[in-house]
């Protein structure tokens, strides 16, 4: 997974989305890694399991995780690169 | 499809050659066996998705995950690397949007991992009631985010106010004018930012009328500055999609005028109305 996949997908200008299917999508194609990330970490049913809990606190490891994605977020560009 | 192997309806024993523990994706209601044969694959060096009866039409989507990798100190080397991160939630993404094109699910949050499938049936079978009852609530409807930030600039009408200063102060002396300019172009960033949160505030009153259910999550910022205005997540039934995507259009518009950039994702499976802990 290339660093450059991490950046926040700017806003799609109409005329991309004009040509988008109606037909609904899966959720990938509209939605960044970022976007993607942020609903599969801190989203969801916490069904409390015995190896994440094995980790000791799994809200920390939330929260660690969470601090490393903003951090991804600043580095990358904003702008899209080829 | 009929093809498929309809394997793992029964907790399979763990072999001492392969040690694994349960991995854990959704929860799906599905009246028959869900069939997994054109699921994706899953977390990298998981095993395929397998299902597991709860009971009552509920099925626990699993796989088997081994533990040198997804054990307390593979688990513990994959939280601290983004990319092996990134790599499981893409996985396991993909995963629950297969089974919730098919069927209601409730996402489960990342790395949910039990040590057998014994035991992560024992965790959910106790909350069967409580389980069937979130399905209700977000079956046949998909999660749509909507998030709204500044746009560069401001949007027209701070450039149109731009412009009038600027007319408006071209005969003024060089410094009076300096200052002048300065004086509006506060008042403008202050109006925009008061404006910009009363568009986004009716844009979610907007939109949360055409859905079965809304949240707003609180406002990021970053460097002292906003960064979202508006980070949304609206409920919305199956039927309705088309509707609520023209009124997502619709609004984008409008909030371009008051220098709001607007953004939606989805359809996603449920995640943000199914949050909290069975």
């Amino acid at each position: 997974m290339a660093a450059l996949q991490l950046r926040r997908r700017t806003a799609l200008s109409p005329r991309r989305r004009a040509r988008r299917p109606r037909s609904p999508q899966p959720p990938d194609q509209d939605a960044s890694l970022l976007d993607i990330i942020d609903h599969v970490l801190t989203k969801g049913v916490v069904v409390s399991g015995d190896v994440v809990l094995a980790l000791a606190d799994v809200d920390l490891v939330y929260l660690r995780l969470s601090a490393l994605l903003c951090a991804a977020d600043r580095l990358t560009p904003r702008k899209r690169r080829t | 499809m009929t093809r498929a192997r309809q394997t793992g309806s029964r907790p399979r024993r763990r072999t001492a050659s392969r040690p694994s523990a349960t991995y854990v994706y959704c929860v799906v209601r599905n009246a028959r066996t869900p069939v997994l044969g054109k699921a994706p694959a899953g977390l990298p060096g998981a095993g395929r998705p397998r299902p597991l009866p709860i009971g009552q039409g509920l099925w626990l989507i699993v796989a088997d995950a081994p533990l040198p990798q997804y054990g307390e100190a593979g688990l513990a080397r994959v939280v601290r690397d983004l990319d092996a991160v990134s790599r499981c939630a893409v996985a396991h993404s993909a995963v629950v949007a297969h089974c919730a094109r098919r069927a209601p699910v409730l996402p489960l949050r990342l790395l949910t991992l039990f040590s057998s499938d014994e035991r992560a049936l024992a965790r959910v079978r106790g909350r069967r009631g409580a389980i069937a009852r979130r399905l209700d609530r977000v079956a046949h409807r998909a999660e749509w985010g909507v998030q709204a930030r500044l746009a560069a600039g401001g949007g027209p009408s701070a450039r149109r106010a731009r412009a009038v200063a600027r007319r408006e102060t071209a005969r003024l002396g060089p410094g009076t004018r300096f200052l002048e300019l300065r004086r509006r172009q506060r008042e403008t960033t202050r109006d925009l930012a008061s404006g910009a949160k009363a568009a986004a505030a009716s844009l979610y009153r907007a939109l949360a009328g055409h859905a079965d259910a809304a949240r707003q999550r609180p406002p990021v910022s970053m460097d002292g500055r906003p960064a979202l205005i508006l980070d949304a997540a609206f409920l919305v039934s199956v039927a309705r999609a088309t509707q609520f995507r023209q009124a997502v259009r619709a609004q984008t518009e409008r909030a371009a005028d008051r220098g709001l950039q607007i953004r939606l994702t989805g359809p996603w499976p449920p995640y943000s109305f199914v949050a909290g802990r069975l």
